[in-house]
């Protein structure tokens, strides 16, 4: 009986293979250093052929794997939140923490079907808040409510 | 005596009003995320991490392991009402607890489950007692080879014995030590797999990795799920918590093993909670004159686990404070809490920062005795906790993880890296990668590399210097057991897979 190829996870361990190539090129543009003084070359050239290796035996196993992923590729809740995290990240500095907290909070709440606008607002509004009180009034971290 | 005098150095700490607080909120919060579906003791350990450097190092201990063995408490609640569980270590308590859920006794589980995590929890601690100064002592002579094997051991411990594929766990921890290799070498200064950004010149942050891989990764695979089932319980009294005479019978024998397994199990570098419970339960039904019951509601099926994962939580802390090797993801997070808070893990600890250790332990014992008052009257408060809509919840979860990244460094960057991990964790999710040994390879990496530079330098170069110490021969040769034991089940999977189809 033929079995179809788990391209899915013969693809992420081609990948995990790429990346261990990637860490011994690059490692090996470090000094190399000898066995009894390393460089800091070495050890990156060790782990990153370990990880090659590992990869290559990694896609004879996944080879025939049964086909489990299902929803696998799922746009809606990975743009909105990179999306929030990246507004978070901007305005943090820029804007204060109230703007970023509120950006964040809505564009995330935007993952899900169906958007419940009420709801969403409720909380960005309650964690702007706690935010203020606890991280600026609290602890003190290095960042406004409002940058002006 | 001697332990005496060190209790009461470890009271002092524990019952000063700084411990009983943070140890209570610590373990509130363990209770709380544990209940939770979706967020493990792990994340909310990240989480914690930059709050606590306002506290004195023994003291935010204290609170960081509350949340750890608080969440196993809390993790049954979910898998006995709702069939989740809300940590990884609970998941075989569904088997049983949720069949008796559906047959109208959740009371009787739930109330078994905080007398079994109790009782679990209580053993372990002795063991910690006992163990912990003692391994310690017995490791003060440990040179740079031995720690190298015993951390080596400790990686594929926990790559080989993790449910699913070992090879996968095993590359997992490749990858995590190249991500742990990012930034300045100390010993040459030279900056590696910086691309040159300065925010990479101290590495990737701990907190930002861990929350991008445990809290982002889940919310993503959570939100990309069908419809989850709403939580059908009511008409939970105190009263009908309580056991039937006959279902107490012999009970205390399945939980006292559990416990032992539990505790032993935990003890084990690079074996969790999670496998604890398994292998208890497992046991508990060989030995079981009926096992068949096993899986239709049987409360053992229940107290066994249960004992078992908050057993094995406790015990983890041994290798963790006795070697300054964790033996689990979340054991590398604590680790990691105390670097930061300027302490030096390893055989030292228990001599050189007495308060901390002895606090710690005694504090385990307060921590438990809180749990059990939290999770018996108040059982109904974590109930309707169970009922907060996951729309409020995974938005106001993002926010605390944000605001927790920035916080560790003040780092904008870092919020970026959470949300590389967060995409790079769920994709690893559903491809069934572990990423707990990730993160293992990720704290243990450069140690592991320092250690590993020392050893040859001291050796002039000669690999045979890791043969030449007893301990690190004795870490080599249950390494290589470790690596040899998965080819030989798979192995003899396959032949019996061959012999079937003759038949």
């Amino acid at each position: 009986m033929a079995r179809s190829i788990n391209w899915l996870q013969v693809g992420a361990a081609l990948l995990l293979g790429l990346f261990g190539l990637y860490v011994i090129v690059q490692g090996s543009g470090y000094e190399m250093g000898s066995l009894r003084r390393m460089g800091p070359g070495f050890f990156p050239v060790m782990i990153g052929s370990v990880l090659l290796l590992f990869a290559v035996l990694l896609v004879l196993e996944v080879w025939h794997e049964e086909k489990t992923e299902r929803n696998f590729w799922i746009p809606r809740p990975i743009l909105t939140i990179s999306a929030g995290f990246v507004a978070f990240a901007a305005l943090l500095e820029r804007a204060g923490l109230v703007p970023a907290t509120l950006a964040l909070v809505v564009l995330v709440s935007l993952a899900e079907k169906p958007v419940r606008p009420v709801a969403a607002v409720a909380t960005a509004v309650a964690l702007s808040v706690l935010g203020v009180l606890v991280f600026i009034y609290g602890f003190g971290i290095p960042a406004a409510a409002f940058e002006w | 005596m001697d332990i005496l005098h060190n209790l009461a150095l470890g009271a002092d700490v524990a019952f000063s009003w700084q411990g009983l607080l943070f140890c209570f909120v610590g373990v509130l919060v363990g209770t709380f995320v544990g209940v939770l579906p979706g967020i493990g003791p792990l994340a909310a350990i990240s989480l914690a991490l930059p709050m606590t450097y306002y506290l004195s190092p023994p003291i935010a201990l204290i609170m960081l392991a509350g949340i750890f063995y608080g969440a196993q408490y809390g993790g049954s609640i979910a898998a006995i009402l709702l069939n989740l569980p809300g940590t990884a270590s609970a998941a075989v308590t569904c088997i049983d607890g949720n069949q008796m859920t559906k047959q109208g006794r959740a009371g009787v589980a739930l109330f078994t489950a905080a007398i079994s995590s109790f009782s679990g929890g209580i053993v372990a601690i002795f063991m910690v007692l006992g163990f912990t100064p003692m391994i310690a002592s017995f490791a003060t002579d440990f040179g740079a080879v031995d720690y190298f094997s015993i951390m080596l051991l400790g990686l594929v411990a926990a790559s080989t014995l993790s449910v699913g594929s070992p090879l996968k766990g095993m590359t997992m921890v490749m990858l995590g030590i190249a991500l742990g290799m990012v930034g300045t070498d100390d010993t040459s200064g030279t900056e590696r797999f910086t691309f040159g950004a300065l925010a990479l010149s101290d590495g990737i942050s701990l907190v930002a990795l861990a929350m991008g891989l445990f809290g982002v990764g889940e919310i993503l695979a959570n939100l990309g799920q069908e419809k989850r089932s709403p939580l059908k319980a009511s008409g939970l009294t105190f009263k009908s918590m309580l056991p039937k005479r006959h279902e107490w019978h012999g009970l205390w024998k399945t939980i006292l093993r559990g416990s032992g397994i539990g505790a032993f199990v935990g003890a084990l570098p690079g074996s969790g909670p999670a496998i604890a419970a398994f292998m208890s339960y497992a046991a508990e039904k060989k030995l079981a004159k009926n096992p068949d019951n096993f899986g239709k509601g049987e409360l053992r099926g229940v107290a066994s686990p249960e004992s078992a994962n908050n057993a094995a939580v406790q015990a983890a802390f041994i290798p963790t404070l006795s070697l300054g090797i964790p033996g689990d993801a979340v054991m590398a997070v604590l680790l990691g809490a105390m670097i930061l808070h300027g302490i030096s893990p390893g055989p030292e600890l228990v001599t050189s920062n007495p308060d901390m250790f002895w606090g710690l332990v005694v504090s385990f014992g307060v921590g438990n005795i809180m749990l059990l008052v939290l999770n018996l009257p108040l059982i109904r408060l974590w109930v309707r906790m169970l009922s907060i809509p996951y729309h409020v919840l995974y938005p106001a979860m993002l926010f605390f993880i944000c605001i927790g990244v920035f916080s560790v460094r003040s780092s904008v960057f870092d919020i970026y890296t959470a949300l590389f991990f967060g995409v790079i964790g769920y994709f690893l999710l559903r491809l069934r990668f572990p990423a707990a040994p990730l993160l293992l390879g990720f704290i243990l990496g450069p140690m592991m590399e320092v250690h590993f530079r020392r050893a040859l330098l001291l050796s002039r170069g000669d690999y045979m210097t890791f043969f030449n110490s007893v301990p690190s021969t004795v870490f080599l040769v249950l390494t290589a057991l470790f690596l040899v034991l998965p080819l030989w089940s798979a192995f003899r999977k396959r032949t019996r897979r061959v012999a079937d189809q003759g038949d």
